[in-house]
């Protein structure tokens, strides 16, 4: 179920940060992928949508929070999103 | 100079040639000639040294370089001050000729410092003063009574007015503007934003309201060490001077209103623009075309985003972003609530619009 997530994780952070799929892996640091606050911002949003939750994350504390693509994953885990329905 | 001297300059180490002569400091994609050095101090720049011309390249200490060979690498250690220090070294200097150009206009009670350089078709007014070691480059205009500090470097086209107050080592570039008029009118009647601002529109009668004209009486003073970008315009105050602290950077195509203080070391990206008597403390960064409404006070060491719209004022240390501008984490917090306004509306589109 985790490897779903990740799937769509590394979609949504590919599409609004304009970067080919295979760059984006959990290692990959947001910082060098050139993902911006903003983007985060955007990036979570559309998790938001996606998964049709709430997530309560301070924005601001987002970027200091999550500096790789994997602790993006580890956030949508953290939130139960693994095997959540998603919207279609 | 060599690359030897070069890399005592930077406190740095050479490997290969250390007497190869460098003239320029590039990108990797500029190399042109031996004589070039490839600065490849960030990940995306060193990736590009394979592909490069680069003989001689110029890398942080620990860097893995493309499995290709140098004819002299220079290695410096991480610093923030790499970059002004490398610029520093191979910057470019314009031509001085010390004295005062034939085609200059000196008026002959100007006192032109010693070292001074006065280039052609300058313009410098009566009781004007240009400090030691200055340089004004073509074209520009000094009016009467100007005081300008020792080691400045006045580039082309710049225009200072009457009066005004340059301090010591300060850089202004091609066609800044300093001591223009203030944009300040009163009208014989309230005028139609003051109608706006008591009655909600502006249904004044249709006949004329002469704008009266606030004149410009004081000047502009600005600190040492002060560098104002091309086409930057800094109006003069009304009945104080407008002011600029010691330190401040100010990019090109900025508007600084009159009466305006701002302290020292601040920085105010391209396209910012401070109506009358704003006062910014010291430290203050102010992004691109950030706005600022006039009497508005911005306290030390606040940062405001690139657009942001500024009607309020922000007290020191603080981040502000959006339109209007409010705290950064607010601002945040309202894109969050639009997007999911969406998600809520798409949701609701079933709801009668009515319940009547």
């Amino acid at each position: 179920m985790k490897d779903g997530l990740e799937r769509t994780l590394i979609r949504i952070i590919a599409t609004q940060a304009h970067l080919d799929p295979p760059l984006v892996v959990p290692g990959a640091t947001l910082s060098d992928l050139g993902v911006t606050s903003l983007d985060l911002v955007e990036i979570i949003m559309t998790i938001e949508d996606e998964y049709d939750v709430i997530i309560p994350v301070d924005a601001v504390e987002a970027s200091n929070n999550y500096k790789t693509v994997g602790d993006l994953i580890e956030l949508g885990v953290s939130f139960g999103l693994e095997g959540h329905k998603r919207e279609s | 100079m060599k690359a030897r001297a070069l890399a005592e300059a930077l406190d740095g180490r050479v490997t290969g040639d250390a007497d190869a002569e460098i003239a320029r400091a590039v990108h990797p994609a500029e190399v042109a000639c031996e004589r070039d050095i490839a600065i490849a101090i960030t990940p995306d720049t060193v990736r590009l040294l394979g592909a490069s011309r680069a003989h001689t390249v110029l890398v942080l200490e620990g860097t893995e370089l493309p499995p290709r060979q140098f004819g002299t690498t220079i290695f410096v250690r991480r610093s923030r001050s790499n970059l002004p220090a490398i610029t520093q070294i191979f910057h470019h200097r314009p031509t001085i000729n010390l004295g005062i150009h034939p085609s200059a206009v000196v008026a002959p009670d100007a006192v032109i410092g010693e070292d001074a350089m006065v280039g052609p078709l300058v313009v410098i007014g009566p009781g004007a003063v240009i400090g030691p070691r200055s340089t004004i480059l073509s074209q520009a205009t000094i009016e009467d009574g100007v005081t300008i500090g020792a080691d400045c470097l006045i580039y082309p086209g710049v225009r200072i007015g009457w009066g005004c107050n340059i301090g010591d080592r300060a850089i202004l570039h091609y066609n800044v503007s300093i001591g223009a008029d203030g944009f300040g009118y009163v009208a014989g009647r309230p005028g139609a934003h003051e109608t706006a601002e008591v009655a909600g529109d502006c249904q004044i009668e249709p006949r004329r309201n002469e704008q009266q004209k606030v004149h410009s009486l004081s000047i502009v003073v600005i600190g040492n060490d002060v560098e104002v970008g091309a086409l930057t315009a800094i109006d003069r105050g009304t009945l104080k001077p407008t002011r600029i602290g010691s330190g401040t950077k100010i990019d090109d195509h900025v508007l600084i209103g009159h009466n305006v203080e701002i302290g020292t070391d601040c920085l105010l990206c391209g396209q910012v623009g401070l109506a009358g008597s704003v006062a910014i403390g010291d430290s203050v960064v102010l992004g691109g075309r950030v706005a600022v409404a006039d009497h508005i006070k911005i306290g030390d060491r606040a940062v405001v985003a690139a657009a942001a719209c500024v009607g309020t004022n922000i007290p020191a240390g603080a981040v502000y972003a959006g339109y209007p501008a409010v705290p950064r984490s607010e601002a945040m917090e309202n894109l969050k609530l639009l997007r999911r306004l969406r998600r809520l509306m798409a949701r609701g589109q079933n709801i009668p619009t009515s319940v009547a």
